[in-house]
């Protein structure tokens, strides 16, 4: 069988296996790991199907394809499978319940609050995307984005009737329902280019399968400093803060978001950073894994708030919705949303 | 010193075929191959199993005889073949003159070609170039000539012939225009055997001069070198020819998980002169890219080359040789049991056989006759081995363990680690090793490899040398620095004319962990094999 990416290139080195969080936690016998499902697997696909368990417990965290020697599109290939695996009758129920959502809410997730407000101001210039979680689960998101980008004086406004970008989608492998996510979006974008995001899924969804090339938050808000729109207030007390770099910031739409946050940081008195150990671990909260795994999301979430207890930092901020749900469930620590702390200090410019 | 009625020498698949034909029609015999079974041509061949069509315009006799043969060989050898049926394409710039010929001559010779549409082509292969113009599908089959020599082998075997590898045939001594007796060299230990047959048959191909020699006999053949590629990944379903006359780079054999491109065609002066070389890789990949494009962006995994013994030496060109074969019986130059075999082709090695074994039998006054055609080469009883383990993995295990498929899954199943893959590549698991590591015919771990197809695959036995070595010196006394050496040097003798892009980061890779593991840089490497020729 013809994964149809370029995975003929592996010399066996096993990095993918030796980074995987997955495996890390799972063990090679949980999950065979990047390299066993992508490129040996499927030599011997014929007769054979995979555990439909195993393949999508990967957090497409990206990791393998960046020490891959060969840069193969290893977490490409993983989705690939699991969209010509994709069966609607077979789906865990995590996936399943996504399906259902998005079939009747047209959002990932079950709307608790209602309908938030929505409007587009006559001279905006931007559109402002909040996506399923910031509007729904961790709605500090979206407030600190509204107020933030109002500080900063972007001319934003928000669609109408958007739908799920289709990121959970893409990550289950149904592609039928994505592309019509997709249409509908983009008929409501209307006249609108650019588009700002709030949540590396929507940001990297719009990126991959849009054809837009749309901006971070994290993007907007540093740009607003250097031209001294915004600036920052000292909080009472000093603070350590710990920065966790969500996979899909770092490696797929770009690690300068990740510089630009310790920017942000920075410019704020009395915060003082300090460094995880491995600040680019994934945390878990990728990949539909949350959904479909939530005890290896769980572990994968411990073992991330381990690491920022012995930081030494008060708080660990996460500058992704999906990271800040799943490390929420951890009981140690305290985590909190990037953009959400930034807003309780910053400051419109007189 | 043993007496036998027939002495065969030369373990490939001719000779393989003579022995199971001969000894089902109860001759007494024994077979002695120099290595080990299928190493010569057999081996280093295209694993095609000819429907005729490629000798269809220009060898008729050929053509005739593959299209018989084809249909016999699937029906009693299903479990080496498969079946997946081939195309001839012609390209926007061939003469299309030849493929109206070309369908003329295949109704002639019997060979069953029929034209489709582009589209129809484009469909069963999406892989091939958007530049054919037209195709023809022809019963092509892709086989595998490890397993039929060695189901031959066992077949024979089931029959009480003798078959030896690692026996090198020294010298003859005759006695008044009769071989009375043979010497022998067993290689595993060096003592020397004594055999005296009443009849004995030559079937040793490129070397079959070099064994008639010791008779002070010369056969007038054409040694005529060909090299293929192994390209990793199936590419296309079934096989693609170039339909014009038979060149060079005109096949596309998909087997197993890669796609095997060839051939060139060379006059060499020994069968020695086996490798293929960088210039006919990049020949091969520029060829047939033109029929598969995709074939220029993947990643060749090695380079092979076979030694065809072409009957006749008039010609200079050994395409315009016919693969058809030969029988010489030498008592015309005065020695009265020796016949030797040369030519033919895989696809007809049965029918070569029938021809040897009529001859040899009329010598012996044998009555029984030929049953090759009809019985079916193994019976593999597959029940009970699905219950046993993963049907996935059974169907393959069951396949290339002809005869021993019980005992090789109960090794699996019920040793330490028996299910383990050793070989990712090929998949191949430890308890398989473990069987053929003790089965009286491995001597070297690339025996095992022509067995199990361990390290055959894309990474040439970068990561299963370290289990498939230490699976041996479990079940040997050999030296394993010894073993491990000769392995390696076997391997990258074929990765050579292909190093670059994957392959080359691949053997960069595989040097550090052979030297981390074992202290075995190449330069040691060198010295080592210096050593073992002394």
């Amino acid at each position: 069988m013809n994964v149809a990416l370029r995975t003929s290139d592996c010399i066996k080195c096993s990095a993918c296996n030796t980074v995987c969080p997955v495996v890390s936690i799972d063990g090679i016998s949980g999950f065979s790991g990047p390299r066993n499902l992508v490129v040996d697997l499927p030599r011997f696909f014929a007769g054979r199907m995979i555990s439909s368990q195993e393949i999508f417990k990967c957090t497409t965290c990206w990791k393998c394809e960046e020490v891959c020697p060969s840069s193969l599109p290893l977490p490409d290939s993983i989705l690939r499978l699991r969209e010509m695996m994709f069966n609607e009758k077979n789906l865990v129920e995590g996936h399943k319940r996504i399906v259902e959502n998005i079939d009747r809410y047209g959002r990932s997730i079950e709307p608790q609050l209602g309908e938030r407000m929505v409007y587009v101001k006559h001279e905006a210039e931007i559109l402002y995307f909040p996506g399923c979680i910031s509007e729904m689960r961790v709605t500090s998101i979206f407030d600190a984005t509204v107020q933030l980008l109002e500080k900063a004086d972007v001319k934003f406004g928000i669609p109408a009737n958007w739908v799920c970008c289709g990121a959970p989608l893409e990550k289950i492998g149904d592609l039928n329902r994505l592309e019509s996510l997709r249409e509908m979006n983009l008929m409501r974008f209307g006249r609108f280019d650019e588009i700002i995001t709030s949540c590396p899924g929507c940001t990297t969804q719009f990126f991959r399968h849009y054809d837009r090339d749309p901006l971070h938050t994290i993007e907007v808000l540093w740009e607003a400093t250097r031209k001294n729109r915004l600036k920052f207030k000292p909080p009472r007390n000093s603070i350590r803060v710990a920065l966790h770099h969500p996979c899909h910031i770092k490696r797929t739409i770009g690690p300068q978001i990740i510089d630009q946050a310790y920017d942000l940081l920075q410019s704020i008195p009395k915060v003082k950073i300090v460094e995880l150990e491995d600040p680019d671990k994934c945390c878990g909260g990728g990949g539909g894994v949350v959904a479909g795994f939530p005890d290896l999301a769980l572990k994968l979430a411990t073992s991330k708030m381990m690491d920022a207890c012995r930081s030494g930092a008060d708080i660990l901020l996460a500058p992704c919705p999906f990271c800040v749900l799943n490390l929420r469930r951890v009981d140690i620590g305290r985590v909190e949303e990037f953009i959400t702390f930034i807003n309780v200090y910053a400051e419109r410019e007189a | 010193m043993q007496r036998t009625e027939v002495l065969i020498i030369g373990g490939g698949i001719t000779g393989a075929g003579i022995a199971r034909d001969l000894a089902c029609r109860g001759a007494e015999l024994v077979l002695v191959e120099a290595s080990d079974f299928s190493n010569g041509a057999t081996g280093r061949c295209h694993g095609m199993l000819h429907s005729g069509a490629r000798y269809a315009v220009n060898d008729p006799i050929s053509a005739t005889e593959c299209a018989a043969e084809n249909t016999i060989l699937k029906r009693i050898a299903n479990f080496c073949i498969e079946d997946t049926g081939g195309i001839f394409v012609s390209l926007k710039n061939d003469d299309l003159d030849y493929a109206d010929r070309f369908l003329s001559s295949c109704k002639k010779t019997g060979v069953a070609a029929k034209e489709i549409t582009v589209e129809e082509a484009l469909k069963k292969e999406p892989m091939l170039s958007k530049e054919i113009v037209r195709a023809f599908e022809v019963p092509d089959a892709s086989v595998d000539p490890f397993l039929l020599t060695l189901g031959n082998i066992e077949s024979a075997r089931e029959a009480n012939a003798i078959a030896l590898n690692y026996h090198s045939v020294r010298e003859f001594e005759i006695n008044e225009g009769v071989i009375d007796k043979v010497i022998v060299e067993n290689l595993r230990n060096g003592s020397v055997e004594i055999f005296k047959p009443e009849i004995v048959v030559n079937a040793s191909g490129a070397w079959a001069n070099k064994i008639a020699s010791l008779a002070n006999l010369s056969i007038e053949m054409t040694l005529d070198k060909g090299s293929m590629v192994v390209i990793n990944g199936r590419l296309t379903n079934g096989l693609i020819n170039r339909l014009r006359k038979p060149s060079s780079g005109d096949i596309i054999v998909p087997s197993y998980s890669s796609s095997i491109i060839g051939t060139t065609s060379i006059r060499v002066d020994s069968p020695n002169e086996n490798k293929a070389t960088e210039e006919e890789v990049d020949f091969l990949i520029r060829e047939t890219a033109m029929m598969i494009p995709d074939i220029a962006i993947s990643r060749a995994v090695r380079a092979y080359a076979g030694i065809r013994p072409l009957c006749g030496s008039d010609r200079s060109c050994g395409r315009e040789i016919s693969r058809t074969f030969q029988l010489i019986d030498h008592s015309e130059q005065g020695i009265e049991n020796f016949i030797s075999v040369i030519g033919g082709k895989l696809t007809t090695y049965r029918l070569m056989a029938e021809r040897v074994s009529d001859l040899v039998a009329s010598k012996l006054g044998l009555s029984g006759s030929c049953k090759t055609a009809i019985d079916p080469l193994l019976s593999v009883n597959r029940e009970d081995i699905h219950a046993r383990i993963a049907s996935s993995i059974a169907n393959r295990v069951v396949r290339k363990s002809l005869l021993f498929a019980n005992d090789v899954i109960q090794r699996c199943t019920e040793e330490l680690r028996g299910m383990e893959v050793v070989c990712s590549c090929e998949e191949v698991l430890r308890g398989e090793l473990s069987y053929w590591c003790n089965h009286q015919d491995v001597k070297e771990l690339s025996d095992l490899m022509r067995r199990t197809r361990v390290g055959m695959g894309y990474c040439q036995g970068g990561l299963c040398i370290f289990g498939l070595l230490s699976t041996m010196i479990d079940h040997s006394d050999r030296d394993p620095m010894e073993l491990l050496v000769r392995f390696i040097i076997e391997r990258e003798r074929g990765v050579e004319p292909v190093l670059f892009r994957g392959q080359l980061k691949e053997e960069f890779f595989k040097e550090h962990l052979i030297n981390g593991v074992y202290h075995l840089d190449a330069y040691s490497r060198g010295e080592y094999e210096k050593d073992l020729e002394r």
